[in-house]
């Protein structure tokens, strides 16, 4: 599954931390497209600071229900007893860290979320815009931290991994 | 002139009712549309750019004082076409090919015109032809195309390949930018720019048309 269509870069974070995962989810999430029609028509009706703020809110509301959905994940699994609880839980997409974004096309064939509503084109695009996809990895904290030194890295205009593992490293 | 002045303060605290009426004094004093263009919108929203660029304001500040100089610009129009008075230039615009992404194309449509240029939008999932046919139809000397991700950044090329094959390198210019896009990337497909943002697209599209 993580291979995809092969396009993905040698070595990756995910493909040496995944292995050494309690559990796996996949996921795909969306928070609609009403949302992505109306900040059009705020755009159409010329209220572009308003349009602009709620693609903002928008794409930060993804976001945020990818946290919860991690939650809700950490919470089945200990409610089903297999796991107590001492682990966390991080999200990993593809199209970042050298997951490739086409990587969704496997994701979408197991994980069949065209039943909630979300499609994949063929550029890899999800349907609606405000959307995201990939894997919920279960573990001991410190799989998830590793060192920023991959060939990608260079380019990387976030650094986001460290703020990520920043905060699971606190909780 | 003090009116003009007013224009350019009120655009600048994005009060559009203001500049729509203040825009509607100037015609009616028979100021010519083009010095009210330029000394009052254009003149304003220059300053919100060098604001913005030194972060002294917010993107919602630059927005709501584009969406007041659309209202004075409204008003302008049948006057600077009745006068037959050009644009500053005339860039087409567009989300490349697989791509359904539009906000950040329209911040930059955004951006041009409150520089005084005129925007063909020809929306999002915009094949290679159709970029490089309206450019001519149009007779606009610049393309701009938006991508999300890096698996439709890849239709940018196909479009200044199309400009290359047509000859038409002299007469349009090509300038690219979304997320994943950079201007080692755009040097790399051969585009003639990249802009990280609306405010740069503005001074790369100026440089390439030799307008600064
Ligand atoms: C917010 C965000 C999201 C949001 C909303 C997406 C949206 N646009 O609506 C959410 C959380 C939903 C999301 C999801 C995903 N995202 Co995302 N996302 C971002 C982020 C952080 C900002 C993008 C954004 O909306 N910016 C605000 C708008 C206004 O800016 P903009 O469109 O870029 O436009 C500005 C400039 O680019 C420029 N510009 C734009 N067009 C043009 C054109 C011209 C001519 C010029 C001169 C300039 C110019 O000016 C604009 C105004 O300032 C970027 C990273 C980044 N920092 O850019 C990643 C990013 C775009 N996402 C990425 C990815 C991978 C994804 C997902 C595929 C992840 C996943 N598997 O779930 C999904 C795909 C969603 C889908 N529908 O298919 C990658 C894409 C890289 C790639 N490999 O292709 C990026 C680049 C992050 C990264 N890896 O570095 N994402
Ligand atoms: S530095 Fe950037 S590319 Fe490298 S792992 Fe961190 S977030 Fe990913």
């Amino acid at each position: 599954m993580y291979e995809g269509e092969g396009r993905n870069e040698t070595a990756t974070p995910l493909k040496e931390i995944f292995p050494l995962a309690d559990n796996l989810a996949l996921f795909a999430i969306t928070v609609g497209e009403t949302v992505s029609s109306e900040i059009e028509a705020l755009f159409e009706e010329g209220d572009f600071a308003l349009a602009a703020m709620l693609d903002t809110v928008a794409s930060e509301a993804t976001e945020i229900a990818g946290i919860i959905a991690e939650r809700r994940y950490l919470e089945f699994l200990v409610s089903e007893r297999r796991n107590f609880g001492e682990s966390t839980v991080l999200r990993y997409s593809p199209g970042y860290c050298g997951w490739h974004v086409s990587g969704q096309k496997r994701l979408f064939e197991f994980l069949r979320p065209e039943e909630v509503g979300i499609i994949l084109t063929e550029s890899y695009l999800m349907q609606p815009l405000k959307s995201i996809s990939g894997l919920m990895v279960v573990g001991r904290r410190e799989i998830h931290d590793f060192e920023m030194s991959y060939p990608f890295c260079e380019n990387c205009r976030t650094q986001e991994c460290r703020l990520r593992i920043g905060t699971i490293m606190k909780r | 002139m003090d009116l003009l002045k007013d224009i350019s303060n009120n655009l600048q605290r994005g009060d559009d009712e203001k500049v729509a009426a203040l825009t509607g004094q100037a015609i009616a004093a028979k100021v010519p549309p083009k010095q009210i263009l330029d000394d009052g919108l254009i003149a304003g929203m220059t300053v919100v750019g060098m604001k913005f660029k030194a972060h002294d304001i917010f993107l919602p500040d630059v927005l709501l004082a584009a969406k007041a100089m659309y209202a004075g610009l409204n008003l302008l129009k049948p006057l600077l076409v009745k006068e037959d008075i050009p644009a500053v230039g005339k860039v087409v615009l567009g989300s490349v090919e697989g791509d359904l992404h539009d906000i950040g194309k329209n911040l930059v449509g955004i951006m041009l015109k409150g520089a005084g240029f005129e925007i063909i939008d020809l929306g999002n999932d915009v094949p290679p032809e159709r970029f490089v046919d309206a450019a001519v139809k149009e007779n606009a000397s610049v393309i701009g195309m938006s991508a999300l991700l890096t698996t439709t950044m890849s239709n940018m090329k196909k479009v200044v390949d199309m400009v290359n094959e047509r000859g038409l390198t002299d007469k349009i210019k090509t300038i690219v930018g979304g997320a994943p896009v950079t201007s080692e990337y755009a040097g790399e497909i051969g585009a003639d720019a990249y802009a990280f943002d609306g405010i740069s697209a503005v001074d790369r599209i100026k440089q390439l048309l030799g307008l600064s």
